[in-house]
Parts: C-alpha cells; structure tokens; sequence
C-alpha cells in the first residue's frame, strides 16, 4: 500500500503546480486583472501605477514571476498580500481556524443527521413519516446555503432573539461562545450534505438489502435489525467514506459564501475579497492550499476505503 | 425514449412538474405577461413596503416592485443557466468523443489530464478564480465560469459511452463501407449518448442555477441593472430584520426552480433508467 500512496503522491505533485502555473498566468494576463487600478483607484496617475507595478514587481516577466513564486515556496514564503499589510502565509494561518472550525462542525452535524435518517427513510420506506423524511431530503439539496443562512439569521437572531449576540469569538478565547457563533454557520453549510449523504445512506442502505448474503443471512433466521444494522449497514456505509472525502473540498468551497453571510473570519472571505481586489498573492496562496487539501483527501479517501473492504487490492 | 418520456409526463406528478417548466419558460421569454410593473421602476413613495395587493411580494428600498424583478429575474437565471449548459455540453461532447475514440491514445491522455486538472477544483471556487480572471462586467464571464467546471463530467460521460460503443458492429459497419471518423462520431456514436447527456443537462442547470445565485450574491455575477435573484438576496440581507420579504421572495425562487429541474431530472433519469422500467425501484 505504502508504494501506491508514494506513487500517488509523486504523480499529484505536478498536478499541483499545474494548476497553480494555470491560475497564475490567467490571473496576470486576465483583461482589467492589473491589481494596480484596484489598489490606487482611477486617479491614479500612469507613472504611480508604472511605480506601483515595479514595487509589486508585476513589470517583470510572467515567467520570472512565476519562478521567483517557486523559488520562495521552498520557504515556505507566499509573499507579500497586496490589499493588506501582512504576509500571505500569516494571512492564510490566520484565517485557517475559523474555515476549519466550520468544515468540521459541518461535517459532523451533516454525518449526525444523514446516517440516522438515511436508515430510517430506507427501512420505513413503505410508512407515511419515511416518505416525508425522504422527500424533505429531496428538498433539502434545492436550499441554497446562503438563502438558509438568512433565514436562520432572521428566525434566530430577529425574531426569536435567542442568538442577539453570537459575533465570531475564537475558540481560544471562549469556548461556549465560539460554539454558540458557529452554531447557525454549521448549520447553514452542513444541511445541504445532511440531505444528499441521508440520500447516499438509503440508497446503499436498499441496494445492500437486495443482495444474496442478506437473504443468506434472513434464511439463517436472523433478528431483521442483526440482518440490518450488522451485515446491510456496514457494507453500506463503505461508499459514504468515499462521498464524505470527496465532499469536503466542497464544503470548503461552500464556506465561501457561509463565511460571507456570517460574517465569519475565515478563508473563504479572504479568498471572496482577494478575488474582488486581485489581491494575487492571496489568491494564489489559497488556490494552492485547497488544491492540496483537495488531492489530499481524494487520497486519503482511497486508502481509507481499501482498509474498510479488503476485497480493494493497490497495485 | 421520447415516447416513454411523454407517457410519463401524462401522469399527475409528470404534468405538474411539466407544467412548471411551462410557467418558468414563459416568465423567461415573456416576463411582460405576468409581471404588474417594470421590474426598474423606482418609486420612493412606497419604499420597503410590505406585501400588499398592488405588490403582492412587497417593495425593495428604491420602491421597486418584488414580484416583478423575481419574473425578470427568471429571465436571467435561465439564460445565464441554459447557456452555461449549452456551452459545457458542447465542450464536453467534443472532448469526450475525441478522448473515447482515441482512447488510450496520446490525444485521450493529454486531453484526460486536462479533465483532471479542472476537476481538481470545486465548481464555486472554478467559477470565483475564472469570473476574477475575466471580470464580471459582462454577462459572458458569468457563463464561461460556471460552464467550466460542468465540462469535465460531460467529458467523462460521453468518453465512457464512447469507449464501450466504438468496438460495436454498427461502427466497424460504418467504417467499413468508408464514412469519416467525424461522420462516424456526429452520426453513429453521438445519438447513442443522448439519453444520459440529457439527464445531466437537466440535472446540472439545477446546479448551475444554485452557481449563478451564489456568484451574483458575492457581487460577481450578473451585474445591475439586469435583475437577478442571487443579487436580490444580496441587497435584501441589509433589510433583514426590518423588511424580510426583500430577501424571502428570490431565495424561494431559486429553491423551487432548483427543486423543478432536480425533479425533471430524476423523472427522465427514471423513465430512461431500464431498472426503472422492470419494477425495480430507483435509487
């Protein structure tokens, strides 16, 4: 296993930097993508913003850019953001914890909510609270994140005013309050997957219950819930592995915006303002980042699931 | 297919769902018709009013009228999403075909790494970077970027298709009696991969709906003064606790349009699904 994850590993590396060459060299030939009209606004003069280019060193040539970005990655150094005094490395630390927070308790509530009603929707699929249940998971993946956002925002914190108060504190400093801050951000992000992981576990769920080891084991005269939740259930869950690895650069990508509504110090914010301010440094630290945490957990998710089935063989 | 298609949408939920798809087709063509007021019409006096009946879903800060901008809105989402579609889905058609029946070929492996690479990215932060790159200000990037991350699973689709249907008696036939590679493809092969390209288009503008309303809510999708659901919602959060129907009306719109399509989708998945067809039931 330990050769296939090495060659894995060597085959992402270049992946990587494609994809960071790419974004790098659209960014800096983009039309109306000169970061300088940004920074000093249209009054600009044509020789502050020839001097403004020189500083941030964008006079120079793509390919000079781009090995000079290289050449100081080895470091660890991802330069300077051109919006904010900071470097891009402190900026990205900074912001990790709050994106990090979210993606975690996301994914927990989500897993918390799917695989009990996954269960349920599939084994009571025939009763009146199994058929609600299962649509209410098909309307549960037409919600957009933000729009439940706001509505949680509105029913919580405006009309019921139990969360009046729950701007961000980090849990460093607090806690209680961090989780009470996160609660609704947690809640928005995750119920999208909550909905279409439950869909996941049900459909596995009833596939699993057709096959013959099932029917094996009913002839054995087995309880129905040993028959379900000790031979059905955990061939099931196996492709939930795989959907919860694949899903969560998407949660990161959906924290974009549930940052955004919450106001939330994260990096999806950082990475919504950079974008909006060509703040390149900033951009194209985080491509990097997610690019890697993307490639990682595609990894992590196919070794996982060769330990979950021993029947997967790594060449 | 077709015929099993329309059989279906002759049943009650079929027709509803068909029905839908009417109303929101007609609101993106015709927006005019049900719409009371110009969606632009600034009128100070009734500034943030609530739901009356002259503006059945309320008034936004400038006084414009709710129900109107959720129909022109309409018009927007669905021709920023069926152009998104339309785009990806040539794209993607064509380097499938290419990548398939070329498989194993240096062609299919540059063309596949290309695949992996755009897959790499989740389709937000794909659209955010390519929306960055080329500006928001005109409504051709708003497409491009929420086209490009739907390319690599149309490629993959017909690639798939494509491999297990170029070793099949009917091509080597075709070939056989001297039609082009090119004509082999557009005429033998491509139809062969309609049923699922379809389903996915269907599915995939509820995606790109989803896309688009995000995007203009970050403030870099459609640009004003073009009416657009996702931007509605933007400026309706500022009003959230003192005029909640801003907001209430576009979010609810961009549900049960996604809703709509996602439901279209599954029933045509279903009617084409041929485990579908033998009794057993759909995932």
């Amino acid at each position: 296993m330990w050769r296939y994850v090495v060659r894995r590993v060597l085959v992402l590396i270049p992946t990587v930097f494609a994809v960071t060459l790419g974004v790098f060299v659209l960014m800096r030939t983009a039309v109306g993508g000169d970061p300088t009209l940004y920074l000093m606004g249209h009054e600009a003069t044509l020789q502050q913003a020839a001097a403004a280019r020189a500083r941030l060193g964008l006079n120079q040539p793509i390919a000079v850019q781009y090995a000079d970005w290289l050449g100081r990655l080895g470091a660890l150094d991802l330069g300077r953001s051109f919006d904010y005094p900071i470097d891009v490395r402190s900026a990205l630390a900074g912001r990790i914890p709050a994106t990090l927070e979210l993606t975690v308790l996301s994914t927990l509530l989500a897993l918390l909510v799917a695989i009990p009603v996954g269960i349920f929707t599939a084994i009571a699929r025939h009763t009146r609270a199994g058929r609600a249940l299962s649509a209410a998971t098909v309307a549960g993946i037409c919600v957009p994140n933000f729009w439940l956002g706001m509505l949680l925002i509105y029913l919580f914190s405006v009309k019921l005013r139990w969360m009046e108060h729950s701007a961000y504190v980090s849990i460093g400093e607090n806690w209680r309050q961090n989780l009470v801050s996160m609660t609704l951000p947690a809640v928005s992000l995750g119920a999208w997957y909550a909905a279409a992981w439950a869909r996941y576990v049900r459909s596995a769920l009833l596939d699993a219950l057709d096959g013959d080891y099932i029917r094996v084991a009913r002839a054995k005269g087995l309880l129905e819930r040993t028959v379900v939740y000790k031979h059905a259930l955990r061939n099931a869950l196996i492709p939930i592995v795989t959907i919860v690895g694949e899903n969560i650069p998407f949660m990161l990508a959906g924290a974009v915006i549930v940052e955004v509504v919450f106001s939330l110090p994260g990096l999806g914010r950082l990475f919504s303002d950079a974008i909006q301010g060509r703040d390149y440094p900033v951009v194209q630290g985080i491509v990097l980042l997610l690019t890697a945490v993307v490639v990682l957990s595609n990894l992590t998710v196919d070794v996982t699931y060769g330990v979950l089935d021993p029947r997967i063989k790594y060449d | 297919m077709w015929r099993r298609l329309a059989h279906r949408l002759v049943t009650p939920t079929g027709g509803l769902f068909g029905a839908a798809v009417c109303l929101l087709a007609l609101a993106a063509c015709v927006p005019q018709a049900l719409s009371p007021y110009d969606p632009l019409q600034i009128q100070g006096s009734v500034s943030l009013q609530a739901p009356t009946r002259s503006h059945v879903l309320g008034t936004d800060l400038l006084g414009k009228d709710i129900l109107s901008q959720v129909v022109y809105g309409a018009r927007t989402t669905l021709f920023v999403g069926a152009s998104a579609v339309v785009a990806s889905l040539l794209a993607g058609t064509v380097i499938g075909l290419a990548a398939g029946f070329w498989g194993g070929s240096l062609v299919d492996e540059c063309l596949m790494r290309v695949i992996d690479a755009l897959q790499v990215f989740p389709d937000l932060i794909l659209a955010l970077t390519i929306v960055a790159i080329l500006g928001p200000e005109r409504i051709a990037s708003v497409v491009v970027a929420l086209a490009v991350g739907r390319v690599p699973a149309y490629a993959r689709l017909v690639r798939g298709r494509v491999l297990a249907l170029r070793e099949a008696e009917f091509v080597a036939a075709a070939h056989s009696i001297g039609a082009s590679v090119s004509r082999v493809l557009v005429r033998h092969v491509l139809p062969q991969t309609s049923d699922v390209i379809v389903v996915r288009s269907v599915i995939g503008l509820a995606g790109i709906i989803l896309g688009e309303a995000a995007l203009s809510f970050l403030g870099l999708g459609v640009q004003p003064p073009t009416p657009s659901w996702g931007r509605m919602l933007r400026d309706g959060f500022q009003y959230l606790a003192t005029a909640p129907w801003v907001s209430l009306s576009p979010g609810g719109a961009i549900f049960l349009t996604v809703f709509i399509f996602n439901q279209v989708g599954e029933i045509i998945r279903d009617t084409l699904d041929p485990r579908a067809l033998t009794g057993r039931r759909p995932a």
